[in-house]
């Protein structure tokens, strides 16, 4: 094992630790099904892709302004992969459970199909920065350091959101939509800012893995078959909690990673993940975290009451 | 001019009925799953997949068609009704609730659609040049229509005349409907749920079987991922004409396809996968029960 190596590992693993976090909010905290999280991730990566080649055609990156014109194009894609979830949470309003799962999934591929057929962003061969460039890698790329900031923000921003007064909102509409209603709760909102928030991660999860190492974005790597491991990621972890996500996502991409290590089932990392999702669907629906969060452990209480005791000593 | 018009039309709509009656047969195990056990089974179209390949491999070994037909058949409906018993009864009998069910669907979804590959080189098989159907192409005057289109739209024809037949006029069929209106009230009347989940899962599981058949013979091959498409295409007939209905599920199947068909005549191939998404998007938005229903509040 090379240090490039680690350093892909670590690197996918916080791409889908951001993928999973956000997922988590729409599937498993407001409780709403929805198969096309990976449009969010590719609309993420085209535009952030598409914009970098513009910043470098229009000649304003430079060692200075690299970093910070980054950062913005980070924003605007996340800002712009928000914006269809705008659009998809439209239905969500009408739509339900498996209903609403293959809406969002015909949604995803809708995009596809789309993008596929826009020439101006490579059609199905892809939108290469390389070559946009005339063969110059971009002047700013992500990496571990971009990666992990982003990973930060939004466990940061899902944790404070569900220690807010809205945080029950969000559970509420997952637990008895009907409920909640009567309740007093503006379902409507919540379900919009479920995928609002969710898209905006995903879209600069989209940005962080088109700029890492290929500098190229690919219709085919936005499908919503590509999404499926994200699902099984928040799935494994624990539907609903933040902390089984990250967990989720972890164990699998090192899992996916490692399999590919083993001669003989090298080519057949999805069948042996199928495979796991069916068994934990079977065994343990709940997950490894079965909701709980950290906080809630027991250990974590205790040793947080340990520490509390140690300082009013 | 005109006359020329009028021909293209017929020849299209001969391509849309086929692919149609074929949505349709896949159309109709969705619909029968869901309406007993209200479960999207995403698994559909690999029941569809390996029935195309029981079949092929079956030519390819030398039987005749008529043969071909009953091979797939078998496994569709072998294969649906095993896993139905290994995945879906587990999940069914610790009441894991539905994002569980879909969940594990997918999940087998993309097992079979990988198993495939653990045969070496099966993950694309042609069946050669020459027409399995024997007849190239019928001629009506000046409209020419290909022999397999009229096998397609034939064959599905008479496999949903069976169908219907089980569904309305057997003992199962019978105990079937029951099911689906009541479980309990049926196990009341003596009837065992479990084996007739299983009896509906296999009959779908064998439409689907013998629609993988009739698409590969016109594709002239299997691929382990052509289960897919169709298999999501069918389950927009289903939800188009109203899903857990069997008559609206083969309505819905033709609507599909017909539309599929026009699009292409439009010169929008490239888009029909999305077009048929978008429909089923408008359709969920604007009526989620089908086109064919009434209005219905929700029970709270």
């Amino acid at each position: 094992m090379s240090l490039v190596f680690l350093e892909n590992i670590t690197a996918i693993a916080g791409i889908m630790i951001i993928l999973a976090v956000s997922l988590n909010l729409i599937n498993g905290i407001t409780g709403m099904l929805s198969l096309g999280h990976y449009a969010f991730f590719g609309i993420g990566g085209y535009f952030g892709a598409f914009m970098t080649v513009q910043v470098h055609k229009l000649g304003i990156v430079n060692g200075v302004t690299g970093l910070p014109i980054f950062l913005m194009i980070i924003i605007l894609s996340g800002l712009a992969a928000s914006l269809a979830g705008l659009v998809i949470s439209g239905p969500s309003l009408r739509l339900k459970g498996d209903y609403l799962a293959i809406a969002t999934l015909g949604f995803n591929e809708i995009l596809k199909i789309i993008i596929e057929n826009l020439d101006f962003l490579g059609g199905p061969k892809g939108y290469s920065i390389y070559s946009e460039l005339g063969n110059r890698p971009p002047l700013f790329r992500s990496g571990i350091t971009w990666i992990y900031l982003f990973v930060v923000i939004s466990i940061f921003v899902i944790t404070r959101i569900m220690k807010s007064v809205h945080g029950r909102n969000f559970l509420s509409i997952r637990e008895d939509e009907i409920a909640a209603e009567a309740m007093g709760i503006n379902v409507a909102k919540f379900k919009i800012l479920a995928f609002l928030v969710g898209s905006f991660l995903a879209g600069t999860a989209g940005v962080l893995f088109v700029m890492y190492d290929k500098f190229y974005a690919n219709p085919r790597d936005f499908g919503f078959i590509e999404g499926i491991p994200v699902l099984l990621m928040i799935v494994l972890g624990g539907l609903g909690s933040t902390t089984g996500a990250v967990l989720g996502a972890v164990t699998l991409t090192l899992l996916l990673q490692l399999l590919k290590l083993i001669p003989g089932i090298s080519n057949q990392p999805v069948l042996v993940y199928a495979m796991l999702l069916v068994i934990m669907m079977i065994l343990r629906p709940a997950g490894f975290m079965n909701r709980k969060e950290l906080s809630d452990l027991e250990i974590v209480k205790k040793i947080r009451a340990r520490i509390s005791g140690i300082i009013k000593k | 001019m005109d006359g020329v018009i009028i021909l293209e039309i017929l020849q299209q709509l001969a391509n849309g009925l086929a692919l149609g009656s074929a949505y349709a047969l896949i159309a109709l195990g969705y619909t029968m799953v869901y309406g007993i056990i209200q479960l999207i089974n995403f698994a559909h179209g690999e029941f569809f997949m390996i029935g195309a390949y029981a079949g092929v491999l079956a030519i390819k070994a030398g039987l005749p068609l008529y043969a071909a037909f009953p091979a797939a058949i078998t496994a569709g409906a072998l294969i649906s009704a095993g896993v139905e018993k290994i995945a879906y009864k587990p999940l069914r009998k610790k009441n894991s609730g539905r994002l569980a069910a879909l969940i594990t669907a997918i999940g087998i979804s993309i097992f079979l659609q990988n198993v495939i590959f653990l045969i070496p080189g099966a993950d694309l098989i042609g069946l050669g040049t020459k027409n399995p159907m024997g007849i190239e192409k019928y001629v009506f005057g000046s409209v020419e229509i290909s022999g397999t289109k009229v096998y397609i739209f034939l064959i599905s024809i008479i496999l949903m005349i069976i169908f219907i037949y089980i569904v309305h006029f057997t003992k199962s069929g019978k105990a079937m409907r029951a099911v689906s209106a009541d479980r309990d009230t049926a196990m009341l009347m003596g009837i065992d749920p479990d084996r007739i989940i299983s009896f509906t899962f296999a009959l779908g599981g064998a439409l689907a079987g013998a629609a993988g058949l009739l698409f590969a013979l016109d594709q002239n091959q299997v691929s382990n991922f052509m289960g897919l498409m169709p298999g999501l295409k069918a389950f927009i007939a289903a939800v188009i004409g109203g899903i857990g209905s069997i008559p609206r599920a083969m309505a819905g199947g033709l609507i599909l396809g017909l539309m599929e068909t026009l699009a292409v005549v439009l010169g929008f191939s490239q888009f029909k996968d999305a077009f048929a998404f978008i429909f089923l998007i408008i359709i969920l938005i604007l009526k989620p029960a089908g086109i064919f229903a009434m209005a219905r509040k929700e029970k709270v």
